[in-house]
């Protein structure tokens, strides 16, 4: 951010980059047409496909309001310094971009249907298996248990949820 | 972490062009370009309006991102599993981009599949960027 020029440049593009970024994904995760996306806002199908381009730059907080409402997820505009900015470019994650709606959003974490970052499959002579943290327990027979680190949009890559289940 | 990992063309000589690229070009639409590729780096996909196939060429691909009344075409092209190397950094002129900028892009894919030599991770200069402006 060496320049006055570099950091309004930088901003600008980071809220458009990241505007058409989240509009593509949300609607891809959805399995929505550009058309049908427009349908729920309101809108015509031609100015989806404008707020998808990387470099449109001239959409409406109103416009913004409409997109939220029909992926049913919270929208949140405010200032930030330049060095958030630059971190949380530099920390882009898959999952910060793809928001899940308000039913998916309610589930416990297991429930979400969230991307499976990492999983693994092992064979426990257990009765009960547990965390530590408590918050995560399985009990059941023995035999082969599923491990999968699911990670919530916005949640630290490092402090997913970690979900176990008998196969 | 990124999906994506993005690297530069560099001669043997350890010569980064598409950094000796960016770095002359006005402050403004170099940040365009960092921050252009930075949220691509997060996306699983890319649809065209990120990333389109260069005509009349197989391998090429192009970014598009408009700049302050300049519209740069960096010239590329898929780099293995989930990478992508810039061959070259280009800027159209009357709605296309010039010959010569093709012609480099397509020397340097040469060169690119007989010595993966020339390619050098992309280094992204928001983030120490902003450490010099606090010294």
């Amino acid at each position: 951010m060496k320049s006055k020029e570099y950091r309004e440049s930088f901003v600008a593009s980071h809220v458009s980059s990241t505007i058409a970024a989240q509009i593509f994904m949300m609607r891809e995760d959805r399995e929505w047409t550009q058309t049908i996306l427009a349908e729920k806002a309101g809108m015509k199908q031609s100015r989806i496909s404008a707020i998808e381009d990387p470099d449109f730059e001239n959409v409406e907080i109103a416009t913004l309001r409409r997109l939220a409402s029909a992926f049913d997820v919270g929208l949140s505009v405010r200032f930030v310094p330049f060095s958030e900015i630059a971190v949380q470019a530099g920390n882009l994650e898959t999952s910060d971009l793809c928001v899940m709606n308000f039913d998916r959003d309610a589930l416990p974490m297991c429930e979400k249907k969230l991307p499976i970052f990492a999983s693994a499959t092992f064979r426990t002579n257990l009765d009960t298996v547990s965390i530590s943290s408590d918050t995560f327990g399985i009990a059941g027979k023995v035999g082969d248990i599923r491990a999968s680190l699911i990670i919530a949009p916005g949640m630290d890559s490092k402090r997913g949820a970690l979900c176990l289940n008998h196969i | 972490m990124a999906v994506w990992r993005f690297f530069d063309y560099a001669e043997l000589t350890k010569r980064n062009k598409i950094r000796e690229w960016l770095d002359a070009l006005p402050d403004r639409d170099r940040a365009r370009i960092d921050s252009r590729l930075l949220m691509m780096a997060a996306l699983l996909s890319w649809s065209e309006k990120w990333v389109s196939k260069y005509r009349c060429s197989g391998d090429l691909y192009e970014f598009r991102i408009t700049g302050n009344g300049v519209q740069y075409r960096p010239l590329g092209t898929y780099y293995g599993t989930k990478q992508y190397i810039i061959l070259v950094g280009a800027i159209e002129k009357n709605d296309k981009i010039p010959k010569s900028d093709v012609a480099v892009a397509l020397a340097r894919l040469r060169n690119l599949e007989r010595n993966s030599s020339h390619a050098v991770p992309h280094e992204f200069d928001s983030s120490d960027a902003m450490e010099k402006d606090e010294e």
